[in-house]
C-alpha cells in the first residue's frame, strides 16, 4: 500500500516528461548494452564504458530522487550560496507547474523581494540563483520558460548590470550543447577582459563532462559527511552572513565597489539574447527596475544607473514586446526597508509586491505596455 | 603547459593528430619542434639553456669518440660535466650556497656582502641534465657509440613526455627508438591510454587532493598534536607518490601512444618490506642513475664493508641533494643512507646466523607497515618547510602523540577516502606483478573500476591545473 501510495504521490507531483524521458534513456541504454553483447564489435569494453558512465547520469542527475537527496543533505554550510540555489533550481525543475501568471527570476534581491509573498499568494512563483544576472538568465532560459508563466519578471538595476557577468558561477549552470560553441567568442572576450580565462576553460570542459558540473554536490556529500566544519572550526555561513553582520556588509560594500561601466555591454548582451529566446518562445518579459538601499548611493552609482537606463531603453526600442517598470511607478524603497545594502525586509516586500502587480495588472489590461 | 591542463590536451591532440600521418623522419623533426615548444611555452629563455647542453654533449661525445689518447678523452668529458654541472649548479644551488655562506659569516661575527642573485629554476634542468651527463659517461666508457644524428640525439635530450619530470632516461634505450620506424599497435595504444588515464587519477584526485591535507597540519605552527604530524606525514607519502608517479605514469602512457617505451619509474614503492626495495620501486630512473654514476664509480661494495657503507651515505646524501638546495633533503638523503647501512649490516647479520622464519601473509603485512611507517618519517623531513620546523614535528611525535585533536578523524576519514582506490589498485598490480593489472581481465569489475575512477575523477578531482612537486627539482 505504501508503495502505491509513493507511486501516487510521485506522479501528482512530477512533471510525467521526465519520467517518461529518464525511462527512454535507461532503456535506451539497457538496448545497446544488448546489442553490444550480443555482437561484441572490436571495441565493445568502450562501449560498455560509455554506457555504463551514461547510465549512472541518469541515476545521479537525471531523476527528482537523487536531486532531492541532494537538497534535503545539503545546506549552504557544505556547498556554497550559489551552489546550493543550483540544487534547488534542479530540484524544482522536476515539478508539475500549472503555469502561474507571474515568474520572478534573480538573485537573492528576487528571492527576498517575492518569496514571502508567492507564499501566500498563488499567481507568482520565483527561480532564484545567489548573485543571478542576466548571463544566468540566459543560461537557464530554458527553465524559466519551462515555468510556463504569462510573465517573467526580472528585477534589475545597475546593480546587477555593471556586476561582472561571472563565469565562475555559470561553471555551475546547465550545460549549453552547440549553443555554447554559438556564445563562444563572447565567453572568450569576456574571460579576456575579467581574467577568467581558468574559468572558461573549465567551462568547455564541463560541456563535455557535464558530471564536473555538479561535482560541488559530491564535494558537499563527503565533507558534510566527514563533519568538515566542526573539525576545522569552519564558522556556518548563515551565522557569518546574518543581516546585521560586519562579513555581510563587507561582502556587499566589495561588490558595489567592484561595479563597473565596463561590464554592461556583457549583460546587455545576455539579456538580448535571452529576450530573443523569450520572444521565439512567446513569453512576455518585464523589466522592473531594481531599488537598493538609497545610503549606498553615490555619484559612482547614480553615473551607472544612467548607463543602465539609457541600455535599457535601446533594448526597449528593439523588443516591444518586453515591458518596463521604472521605479517612479512602484513604491519607492527608502534605508529603513532594507535590512542591508540590497535585501529588502520582509515586510517592506510584502507592500511592495501587490503594489507591483497592481501596476502590472493595469499596464496589461489597458494596454499600455510600454512607458 | 602541464600534463593536467587544457593546454597539454589541446597541445597533445594536434601533436597526436599530425604525428601519425607524418613519415618516420620527418616524425622525429615534429616531435623535436613539439619538444621545444613545449618547454618554451614555460619560458623560452631556457630553450638556449638546453640547446646549449644538447650541442655541447653532443660534440664532446663524437670528439671523446674520436680521441685514441686518454688525456684528450678526459679533457672533453671534464669539458661536458663542468657545463651540465655549471648549469646545475648555477641554477639551483647558487643562491644557496651565497646565502648558507653569509650566514655562516654572520654566525662568526663577520659581516660580509655576498652576491644573491633572483635565479629562477629552469622547469626539469635536473633531469635533463642528468640524462646528457648519463650519455656523455656512457661515451666516455665506450659503452655506447657516439649519436652521429643531431636530430636524434637533440631529440633524446628534449623530447617533451619526459623532458622536465623523467623517467631520466638512458641513450641505449631511447635513441635506438627514434632511429627504428615507430609501431603503433592496439596494444600499444590501450596500455597508453591507461598509463594515461592511471596518472591522471594518481594527480588529480589521490596529490592534488592530499596537498589540500597536507597544507592543514604543515601551515600549523609550534606544537602540534603529534597525531596529526603523523597524519600529515602519511598525507604528503601519498601526495608525493601520486604526483610524481602520476607524472611518470602519464609520460609513459603520452609516450606509448607516440609509440615509444619509457624506463618504469615506479612501481609499488608502499608495498615492499625494507629500504632497498623501497628505492627498487621508487623513482627508479634516479636510485639507477645514482647506482650506476656514482654508487658504482665511487667503489659500490668492492672495497669492504666501511666503504660500501660510506659510498651509500655518499650517494644517498648527493641524491637528497639533487631535489634542492636545502638542509632538510641532505638529511632526508642522510636519513635513508643509514636505513640502507642498517639493512645492509641486518641482512649480512641474517646470512651468518640464519634463522628459519615460516613466511605468512601476517608477517609480510607487518613488515610492509612498519617500512611504510619508516618511509613516512622520511617524508616528514622532505616535506618540513625548515629544520626548526622538523623538530617541532618530531617533537610532537615524541611528546605529544596522545594529545587530543579536533582534526585527526577529519583527517584520518580524508585520507582514506583518496587513497583506497590508489592502494587498491597498487595491490592487484603488485599481486599480478603487472601495471596494466585489468587489461586482460574478464567479467564486469574491471568495468567498474573504470567507471568507478571516472567518477572519482570528475567529482573529487582538482582540475586547477596544479604543478608537479618534481617540477622545482
Amino acid at each position: 500500500m505504501r508503495l502505491v501510495n509513493i507511486i501516487n504521490n510521485y506522479f501528482s507531483v512530477t512533471d510525467p516528461r521526465f519520467s517518461v524521458s529518464l525511462l527512454t534513456e535507461i532503456a535506451t541504454i539497457i538496448v545497446l548494452f544488448l546489442i553490444l553483447s550480443l555482437r561484441k564489435p572490436r571495441w565493445f569494453k568502450i562501449g560498455y564504458f560509455v554506457l555504463f558512465v551514461l547510465l549512472l547520469r541518469c541515476l545521479l542527475f537525471g531523476n527528482q530522487f537523487s536531486w532531492g537527496l541532494y537538497y534535503q543533505q545539503l545546506t549552504v554550510d557544505e556547498v556554497g550560496w550559489r551552489q546550493q540555489s543550483v540544487i534547488n533550481v534542479e530540484y524544482y525543475k522536476f515539478f508539475k507547474y500549472p503555469g502561474k501568471k507571474y515568474l520572478a527570476v534573480g538573485s537573492s534581491q528576487t528571492y527576498v523581494m517575492y518569496q514571502d509573498y508567492s507564499k501566500k499568494h498563488n499567481n507568482i512563483t520565483v527561480i532564484n540563483l545567489a548573485g543571478m544576472t542576466p548571463i544566468d538568465f540566459f543560461l537557464y532560459r530554458k527553465y524559466i520558460t519551462a515555468r510556463k508563466p504569462e510573465y517573467v519578471l526580472l528585477y534589475l538595476s545597475e546593480f546587477d548590470l555593471a556586476k561582472e557577468p561571472s563565469l565562475p558561477a555559470a561553471r555551475s549552470d546547465p550545460p549549453q550543447g552547440l549553443d555554447f560553441l554559438r556564445q563562444l567568442p563572447v565567453y572568450w572576450e569576456l574571460s579576456k577582459t575579467a581574467h577568467k580565462e581558468r574559468e572558461l576553460k573549465e567551462m568547455m570542459v564541463m560541456e563535455l563532462f557535464p558530471e564536473y558540473k555538479y561535482s560541488f554536490v559530491f564535494k558537499g556529500l563527503v565533507q558534510k559527511l566527514m563533519k568538515k566544519n566542526e573539525a576545522l572550526g569552519i564558522q556556518s555561513l548563515y551565522e557569518k552572513l546574518h543581516p546585521d553582520s560586519e562579513e555581510l556588509k563587507k561582502e556587499i560594500g566589495g561588490t558595489l565597489e567592484q561595479m563597473d561601466g565596463r561590464w554592461i555591454k556583457y549583460q546587455v548582451y545576455f539579456l538580448r539574447e535571452f529576450f530573443e529566446y523569450c520572444r521565439d518562445k512567446h513569453f512576455k518579459v518585464v523589466i522592473i527596475e531594481g531599488q537598493y538601499n538609497p545610503l549606498v548611493r553615490n555619484e559612482s552609482t547614480a553615473r551607472l544607473n544612467d548607463l543602465t537606463r539609457v541600455e535599457i531603453a535601446k533594448l526597449l526600442k528593439e523588443f516591444n514586446e518586453v515591458g518596463y517598470i521604472p521605479t517612479a511607478d512602484t513604491m519607492p524603497l527608502l534605508a529603513s526597508d532594507f535590512d542591508d545594502a540590497v535585501h529588502v525586509k520582509k515586510e517592506s516586500a510584502l507592500r511592495y509586491v501587490p503594489t507591483l502587480l497592481n501596476k502590472l495588472e493595469a499596464m496589461y489590461t489597458t494596454g499600455s505596455e510600454k512607458k | 603547459m602541464v600534463f593536467n591542463s587544457f593546454e597539454f590536451l589541446l597541445f597533445f591532440v594536434f601533436v597526436y593528430a599530425a604525428y601519425r600521418f607524418m613519415r618516420h623522419r620527418t616524425q622525429n623533426l615534429f616531435l623535436l619542434t613539439a619538444s621545444y615548444f613545449f618547454y618554451g611555452s614555460w619560458d623560452w629563455r631556457f630553450l638556449f639553456l638546453l640547446f646549449l647542453s644538447t650541442v655541447v654533449d653532443y660534440f664532446c661525445a663524437q670528439k671523446i669518440a674520436v680521441s685514441t689518447d686518454s688525456k684528450p678523452k678526459k679533457a672533453w668529458l671534464i669539458f661536458s660535466l663542468c657545463v651540465n654541472l655549471g648549469i646545475l649548479g648555477f641554477f639551483k644551488y647558487f643562491n644557496f650556497f651565497a646565502e648558507s655562506l653569509s650566514g655562516l659569516f654572520v654566525s662568526c661575527g663577520v659581516h660580509i656582502d655576498i652576491i644573491t642573485l633572483k635565479v629562477i629554476l629552469p622547469v626539469g634542468v635536473s633531469f635533463y641534465t642528468f640524462q646528457s651527463i648519463s650519455y656523455i659517461v656512457d661515451v666516455y666508457w665506450k659503452k655506447l657509440k657516439p649519436e652521429r644524428n643531431f636530430l636524434d640525439y637533440a631529440l633524446f635530450v628534449a623530447f617533451f613526455p619526459q623532458l622536465v619530470a623523467g623517467p631520466i632516461e638512458r641513450a641505449q634505450h631511447m635513441i635506438p627508438q627514434f632511429k627504428s620506424p615507430r609501431v603503433i599497435t592496439a596494444q600499444k595504444n590501450k596500455e597508453g591510454v591507461w598509463f594515461v588515464y592511471w596518472g591522471l587519477f594518481l594527480k588529480v584526485f589521490v596529490a592534488d587532493n592530499m596537498a589540500r591535507i597536507v597544507d592543514i597540519v604543515f601551515k600549523q605552527s609550534g606544537q602540534i598534536p603529534g597525531v596529526e604530524v603523523l597524519l600529515g606525514s602519511y598525507a604528503f607519502a601519498f601526495q608525493i607518490f601520486g604526483d610524481f608517479a602520476g607524472y611518470s605514469f602519464i609520460a609513459m602512457g603520452v609516450a606509448r601512444l607516440l609509440g615509444f617505451d619509457l624506463l618504469s619509474n615506479f612501481l609499488f614503492p608502499y608495498f615492499v618490506t625494507n629500504p632497498r626495495d623501497f628505492w627498487r620501486n621508487w623513482h627508479i630512473s634516479l636510485s639507477s642513475w645514482l647506482k650506476d654514476y656514482l654508487y658504482v664509480p665511487l667503489g659500490g661494495n668492492r672495497n669492504g664493508e666501511l666503504k660500501t657503507y660510506r659510498n651509500l651515505m655518499l650517494t644517498m646524501f648527493l641524491g637528497g641533494l639533487w631535489h634542492g638546495a636545502a638542509v632538510t633533503f641532505g638529511i632526508w638523503g642522510i636519513y635513508h643512507g643509514v636505513m640502507l647501512c642498517v639493512h645492509r649490516s641486518m641482512t649480512a647479520v641474517k646470512k651468518k646466523n640464519p634463522i628459519r622464519l615460516e613466511s605468512s601473509l601476517w608477517k609480510h603485512s607487518i613488515k610492509v607497515v612498519l617500512m611504510f611507517q619508516l618511509t613516512c618519517l622520511g617524508w616528514l623531513i622532505f616535506r618540513a618547510d625548515s629544520v626548526g620546523q622538523l623538530k617541532d614535528m618530531v617533537n610532537s611525535l615524541l611528546f605529544n602523540f596522545g594529545s587530543y585533536s579536533q582534526k585527526a578523524p577529519y583527517l584520518a576519514c580524508q585520507i582514506l577516502f583518496y587513497s583506497w582506490m590508489l592502494l587498491l589498485i597498487q595491490a592487484v598490480q603488485k599481486r599480478r606483478n603487472n601495471l596494466f593489472p585489468f587489461m586482460e581481465s574478464r567479467g564486469l569489475w574491471p568495468l567498474v573500476v573504470y567507471v568507478l575512477m571516472y567518477y572519482m575523477l570528475l567529482f573529487w578531482g582538482e582540475f586547477g591545473g596544479q604543478e608537479f612537486i618534481y617540477f622545482q627539482f
